[in-house]
């Protein structure tokens, strides 16, 4: 007799776009009925300019902008997931900083999640051409099953 | 408040490899706690040098080629899948030839699939490096969520 897995730890992984908004509500249900923990997975782009721009600007501006996307988070963390959410599951929020698909398997990898839940992104550009997106690189080396949620668009185009 | 999708049209895509019927575990039990129809789909992959082989065999070998891999596919659809399929749940055998990326979407969009099962498969090949797996492809284009299973030796690692 064949059951179905259950997912005790949960990866969702967001980038604040409609189309991440769209996948959590598949992540929140799967943690939901399975009463497993869910992990809401920030990643902070790594800007390759960084260096640059760090030898323009003063200290204290650093820290303001520091500040200001700190708020950012916290406030896209409540208003988009934890308000909806409080009191009906375990949940927790994690920021991290890099390469997303590197961030996302070390994390994944370090809590022996049992899913990975993300959508395909809204990202473009040369990048994106040549090597696929977020979710592309994720799995092909993610060796915990990922569920890829396509844009809402997509299907309501069919 | 937000609720778990159903799915009650679960397609499943297999190359008969050992990735796939580990795959076909997490389709079954979705289909399964969904009380869904699960189609099970098999792509005769296209053979470039098809032309040239038929230049060379006659139309009686072609036609015992044919009918040999009809008897392969028929009988690893009963040994894979079939026995493992319990009563009461709904399924159907489906096969097509060509391009197994572009099948499965056809195949997806005709029937309105809720959802598509693949392992990440163990191909590799040039055609792999270059444009990655099937997988990888099929969410590249895919309006369904994706639900991509790696291989269970990775799993298991370290």
């Amino acid at each position: 007799m064949r059951e179905y897995p259950k997912y005790k730890k949960l990866l969702f992984c967001t980038d604040f776009s409609e189309n991440a908004d769209y996948a959590f509500k598949f992540a929140y249900g799967v943690a939901k009925r399975d009463e497993g923990l869910l992990y809401i997975l920030h990643v902070l782009p790594d800007n390759p300019n960084q260096a640059y721009i760090d030898g323009f600007i003063g200290q204290e501006d650093l820290e303001k902008i520091q500040k200001n996307i700190e708020e950012d988070l916290v406030n896209n963390y409540k208003e988009r997931y934890a308000k909806k959410i409080e009191g009906e599951i375990e949940f927790e929020t994690v920021t991290k900083s890099g390469r997303a698909d590197k961030e996302i398997l070390e994390f994944a990898e370090k809590e022996k999640v049992d899913l990975i839940v993300m959508g395909t992104h809204g990202r473009t550009g040369i990048e994106h051409v040549f090597f696929g997106s977020v979710a592309e690189k994720v799995l092909r080396h993610s060796p915990f099953p990922v569920f890829v949620m396509p844009d809402k668009k997509k299907l309501e185009q069919l | 408040m937000i609720e778990y999708p159903q799915y009650k049209k679960v397609l499943f895509c297999t190359d008969f490899s050992e990735n796939a019927d580990y795959a076909f575990d997490f389709a079954y039990g979705i289909a399964k706690r969904d009380e869904g129809t699960l189609y099970i789909l098999h792509i005769i992959p296209y053979n470039s040098n098809q032309a040239y082989a038929e230049s060379f065999v006659t139309m009686e070998d072609l036609e015992k080629i044919q009918k040999a891999v009809e008897g392969d596919i028929a009988n690893n659809y009963k040994e894979r899948y079939e026995k493992k399929i319990e009563d009461g749940i709904a399924y159907e055998f489906v096969t097509k030839s060509g391009r197994e990326d572009e099948e499965i979407l056809t195949f997806a969009k005709q029937e309105h699939a809720d959802i598509i099962v693949v392992g990440t498969h163990g191909k590799t090949g040039i055609e792999h490096v270059f444009f990655g797996s099937v997988a990888e492809k099929v969410l590249r284009h895919s309006p369904f969520p994706v639900f991509v299973i790696p291989d269970r030796e990775k799993l298991s690692g370290p």
